[in-house]
């Protein structure tokens, strides 16, 4: 390929020539070598244009050549915000621009910059926020123009899974002090992980030291050891995106992110360059020099033909150094400072011809035809200012920036490091790290490459001696004592159009009349302009709009602070971040037969569990299985229930002091109804006990509540050390309740236990088969009816469910569901803990007086109780509406409302086919609880119904067919 | 026994030839062993022993029990017991379960509850992949003589490493979460180019290795 932009091979290019790719821009066909990105190979070709901003749609090329900034922001058929400076060419692949209208070049919108004065930061919260209603079109009108890649929802769906990884020692930054921190630690014997976000190890050994003798014999050996050591894993196109507590890292790699696990983590990720701010700092042409260098070292491409170098520091000088070296003209070097300090290195730039203009600044870059054409110089005043009564223009095509440098500092800060801003060497440096976190280079300070690697092997050593490892003592090279960021590298204009973050279109005016209109603090004025808020984070512009706020505001960079630094650093791919779907659901060991019956699945917590049966519809099935039950029989899997096995010389003790209820003097082969609250009286939980020997119980809690009762258990049981065992069989036991009036008739052929009122009472509880599996059998009615509660192993779960399906057949049993359940036990007045009672209500609200054995010497929540008893204001009624009712319904949540004022809410509100008519259940205050008494509920549109006080239960009130209710009271007695 | 392991009608897409272990239906072989593999073994009878005397109980019992919190016994036939607390052990039969079939339920203060666990493991080439995959364990840190309690894939879960020539994990969880484990483990293992093999595949490459 001969383009007038690719050089001779270099000596350390990424590129391969001998595998040229075919792609396209915008349009245009372009060839490029394999290990080319986006950027370098346009640029390669000539085409210096690569994206319009993100604000104005003003032109703009390449700033960092690097993950830095997004001027390179593409597009291409399947993917979108595709970074062109970092991203590799693929053979036939289309590319383009985001956000422009009509193509890059002549982006309808780039007349938007024109409007600039009239768009300051903050003019979209000011200007459409009245009238209020119009807001939603201006929002719509500003997301059309400010836009970064479009989506395409039919874009197929890509899968990126998350690793977990494990580490001795995570060094991040494989430039001269990362590899040297590396090779360090996994000599003393530590299994190390090297990451870096470049595809090859070296860092700036490839671009500011490409030509260094001495830098070479560092790279090739460590190369090499890279390679030969086992116990030193190197990962490439990895960048860390975060640190948590205990070292734990997400890496984001090509193929997905890697939780890496690290026992000590080193930071030797070196510093982002950053811009000059100055008029039209944002032409494509403009870069800077670090940029030009990657340019021309790792992908042989001429950054321009004729440059003019801005330094603020000795780096500018060699990088015109090593560009003129590799054959680009230097027009002029325009240092900030006085060129006199510079020494030997500004001695060699004019010995090289270069012109050198000591203590002045690039005022403005001049543009033609979308890019740089010049740059006018002016000297500066003692103030630093540019005096534009100085100015000369210097015609060029690239206008290089070295002024200044910014750490990548913000996974120590994630880490806990507390940092302070030096000058020299005009940066932030750690001044104190947690431990088992180090820094090394340039992130901390040191600059001379000897130095940096002197300080990345003693950060490696400290690392494995902290691990055990037996590493020799390594002193820290000082930190750099001359300057390589200048001050305030931020020069006004009044014409504006000077750049501080490139991602947002902020300007130096922006900034300034922030700080002016209060917003005077890191942390507002970023909130309010959006810098740093952009794709790249701040990696180019936080550093300058510190220095801004601090001149604004007359305090010192280190009183004005930096922003929080927050994970990501570094924007992730959603679906990275989604890895691979991992919802853990529960299923009842009944599950594939509801399915194959054809049930309507509900979620309950972390459970499917059946709503109903049948394909007719909620209503239907709701009639047909509660008359099932209430007539014949019904089927219910109730596997969900918590089943926990308490045993141990003080089980009953135990259970006294943790129900309300007296469970100590429960006889052998009986059960009984349990309560119970938190230390605030709280109602939290319902079940059943059962004692099935002196020392051995099994209860019962609320499917919801399971694992949260078994913990609240645990807990208590640790603090009161009692000789108590528990074991949670939720899981491991399958459960269905068979009730109906010929419940008995139907077990009686399955089991050889006498099941006759004397022999087995109801509350009672007996351990024998059914269908030939061992089983523990409760005779419960939560629905109200004849009822067994049968568990069984979950293994053998449906094998019994199938036989009680057959047996039940002849009498015509029917499975039923959670809404037939929920409007059975509403029939009978049976609450349900969370949905009838809700964070606050006491047993005496929830009308379980009975159950708190208030003569119990304890029991968790008494002394509440024994205070709120007498402080009860509400009260759970039930409520019915005539059979003859039209109109809208009460539905649970609705307000009871008196007087105008809400006084309770609907708990349970279901249609009674047993009945007839609507009932329900409401928390109402007390002076509306009277029996016989009415309140009004707000149902849907506003309407208020008045109903009845009536008592509960709704159904076999003498509890006739179970007699429930009364012999739960009786034990409470 | 009409047994039937969670992931029965997951194993029932599955062209293997079946039998019946322990009372539950299970594929029994593969014709040919992928590199990288998942077997169900659901079917071994387990116990929870727990109690003041469990340990002494289980002595008497003839099973000597790791000193160790989580530390793990080979005992013979293919059994293992693994203390998973102060008082509690865990008891995993082998395929003949000659193990638990003597042990009564109750006795002295001490439960030896029988527990149905979905049980299965995964193995072969690929698994230190599907691991890291799956869970924030570092395997490469315990061994055949531990038992790690820990989280996988979203679920709770015992974890006992073996083998030798071929690698293997042993994974149980309460059943409920069966369904999905296997399912999500299955998927995983399938785009490692492994699959399923069967009950007695799982023994005959244990006995080997």
């Amino acid at each position: 390929m001969a383009t007038d932009k690719r050089l001779p091979p270099q000596p350390r290019e990424w590129i391969d020539r001998n595998r040229p790719l075919r792609f396209s821009f915008e349009g245009r066909e372009y060839t490029g070598f394999a290990g080319d990105t986006v950027t370098s190979a346009l640029l390669a070709n000539g085409q210096m244009l690569l994206g319009r901003s993100f604000k104005y749609h003003r032109p703009r090329g390449v700033l960092s050549a690097a993950n830095h900034d997004v001027n390179a922001m593409l597009q291409t058929a399947d993917a979108t915000n595709i970074r062109g400076d970092v991203t590799r060419i693929a053979d036939g692949q289309a590319y383009s621009a985001t956000n422009t209208r009509g193509g890059l070049a002549r982006d309808r919108w780039r007349f938007l910059q024109h409007l600039a004065p009239l768009l300051p930061v903050g003019f979209y919260y000011k200007a459409f926020h009245t009238p209020k209603r119009l807001f939603p079109f201006w929002e719509k009108q500003i997301r059309a123009l400010a836009g970064l890649g479009t989506l395409d929802t039919r874009w197929p769906r890509e899968i990126a899974p998350k690793r977990y990884g494990f580490c001795d020692v995570l060094v991040i930054g494989a430039g001269p002090s990362g590899l040297a921190a590396a090779i360090a630690a996994a000599e003393a014997g530590a299994q190390v992980v090297l990451v870096d976000e470049n595809p090859r190890a070296g860092g700036s050994l490839d671009y500011q030291f490409a030509r260094d003798t001495a830098a070479d014999a560092f790279r090739r050996e460590a190369l090499a050891k890279l390679e030969r050591l086992e116990n030193l894993e190197w990962w490439p196109e990895t960048v860390a995106i975060g640190y948590y507590a205990d070292h734990w890292v997400p890496l984001l790699r090509p193929a997905g992110i890697v939780k890496m696990r690290a026992r000590a983590v080193i930071v030797a990720g070196g510093v982002f360059e950053q811009p000059a701010v100055f008029r039209n700092n944002d032409l494509p042409g403009v870069m800077l020099a670090t940029a030009a260098q990657r340019l021309l070292h790792r992908y042989a491409v001429k950054p321009c033909e004729r440059a003019v170098l801005l330094a603020g520091n000795e780096d500018g000088y060699r990088a015109a150094l090593d560009l003129h070296s590799a054959g680009i003209a230097i027009a002029a070097l325009v240092d900030l400072e006085s060129a006199e300090p510079r020494g030997a290195l500004a001695a060699r730039v004019k010995a090289a011809g270069i012109t050198l203009h000591g203590r002045h600044t690039v005022y403005e870059a001049l543009a033609k035809d979308q890019r740089l054409a010049g740059v006018r110089i002016c000297a500066l005043d003692a103030e630093g200012r540019p005096r534009p009564d100085s100015a000369q223009t210097i015609a060029c095509d690239g206008l290089l920036m070295s002024v200044g440098w910014a750490p990548a500092a913000a996974l120590l800060y994630q880490a806990g490091a507390r940092f302070g801003y030096a000058a020299p060497p005009g940066q932030f440096v750690p001044l104190e790290l947690p431990a088992g976190v180090y820094a090394a280079g340039r992130v901390n300070g040191v600059f001379a490459l000897a130095e940096r690697i002197l300080d990345g092997r003693a950060a490696g050593l400290e690392a494995a001696a902290f691990l055990g490892l037996a590493a020799p003592p390594a002193a820290r090279p000082a930190r750099a004592a001359q300057a390589h960021s200048h001050p305030y590298p931020i020069f006004s204009h009044p014409k504006g159009k000077n750049f501080v973050d490139f991602d947002e279109d902020l300007q130096l005016a922006d900034l300034e009349n922030a700080a002016r209109e209060g917003f005077d603090n890191i942390e507002l004025l970023k909130r309010y302009s959006t810098v740093g808020m952009g794709p790249s984070q701040g990696k180019h512009s936080n550093m300058n709009a510190i220095r801004i706020l601090a001149r604004a505001t007359g305090r010192s960079i280190d009183a004005t602070g930096t922003t929080t630094a927050r994970p990501f650093f570094h924007p992730v791919p959603l679906k990275h971040l989604a890895g691979r779907r991992f919802r853990p659901e529960r299923r009842s060991p009944l599950h594939a037969w509801h399915q194959e019956y054809g049930v309507h699945f509900m979620e309950a917590g972390d459970w499917l569990r059946p709503q109903y049966y049948g394909w007719d519809g909620l209503s239907a099935a709701l009639r047909r299985e509660v008359e099932a039950v209430r007539q014949r029989v019904g089927l219910i899997d109730v596997s969900t229930l918590g089943k926990i096995e308490v045993f141990g010389r003080d089980a009953a003790e135990f259970l006294d002091r943790l129900y309300t209820l007296r469970i100590g003097n429960l006889k052998e082969g009986m059960t009984r109804y349990t309560l119970m609250v938190d230390e605030s009286g709280v109602v939290i939980d319902d079940g059943i006990a059962a004692r099935l020997g002196p020392q051995r119980f099994y209860v019962t809690t609320t499917s919801g509540n399971a694992g949260a009762m078994l913990r609240e258990m645990q807990r208590h049981l640790a603090e009161w050390g009692l000789e108590v065992d528990l074991i949670d069989r939720t899981g491991r036991l399958g459960a269905m309740n068979l009730a109906g009036p010929r419940a008995r008739e139907v077990l009686a052929a399955l089991t050889e236990l006498d099941l006759a009122p004397d022999a087995f009472p109801f509350l009672g509880v007996r351990r024998g088969h059914v269908a030939g599996v061992p089983a523990l059998l409760m005779r419960v009615g939560f629905v109200g009816e004849l009822g067994y509660e049968i568990h069984v192993p979950a293994s053998q779960a449906r094998h019994v469910w199938e036989q009680l399906m057959k047996a039940g057949s002849a009498h015509g049993i029917a499975p039923f569901g959670v809404e037939a359940q929920r409007v059975l036990r509403l029939e009978k007045g049976h609450i349900i803990v969370g949905q009838d009672t809700d964070g606050l209500t006491t047993p005496f609200e929830a009308a379980l007086d009975w159950a708190v054995h208030a003569k119990k010497p304890f029991f968790v929540g008494k002394r509440s109780l024994q205070i709120l008893k007498e402080r009860t204001a509400r009260r759970l009624v039930g409520f019915a509406l005539p059979a003859h009712h039209v109109g809208p319904l009460p539905k649970e949540c609705h307000l009871v409302i008196d007087g105008g004022n809400i006084a309770g809410r609907v708990t349970s509100s279901a249609f009674s086919p047993t009945l007839g008519c609507h009932i329900g259940l409401a928390m109402v205050e007390q002076h509306l609880a009277a029996a016989g008494g009415s309140f009004t509920i707000r149902v849907d549109g506003g309407v208020l119904l008045p109903v009845s006080v009536v008592p509960v239960p709704f159904y076999d009130p003498q509890n006739e067919r179970q007699q429930f209710a009364a012999s739960l009271k009786e034990v409470a007695a | 026994m009409n047994r039937q392991s969670p992931a029965h009608h997951l194993l029932l897409k599955q062209p293997l030839p079946w039998g019946t272990i322990h009372g539950m239906p299970l594929p029994l072989s593969a014709p040919a062993l992928p590199a990288t593999f998942i077997v169900d073994l659901s079917a071994l009878p387990r116990r929870l022993v727990r109690g003041a005397r469990a340990a002494a109980w289980l002595a008497a019992h003839g099973i000597a029990v790791p000193e160790r919190y989580f530390g793990c016994r080979e005992l013979d036939g293919g059994a293992f017991i693994a203390r998973t607390g102060a008082r509690e052990f865990l008891l995993v039969d082998g395929p003949e379960g000659r193990t638990t079939a003597a042990l009564p339920e109750e006795a002295d203060g001490v439960l030896a509850l029988p527990r149905d666990d979905q049980e299965l493991a995964l193995g072969g080439a690929a698994l230190r992949d599907v691991l890291l995959q799956t869970c924030s364990f570092d395997f490469t840190k315990a061994g055949p003589d531990d038992i790690v309690y820990a989280n996988m894939i979203g679920v709770g879960c015992w974890l006992r490493p073996g083998g030798g020539r071929i690698p293997y994990l042993r994974i149980g969880c309460d059943p409920s979460y069966g369904e999905y484990l296997f399912e999500t483990l299955l998927g995983i293992v399938a785009e490692a180019g492994g699959g399923v093999i069967g009950f007695k595949d799982f023994w005959a490459l244990r006995q080997s290795a």
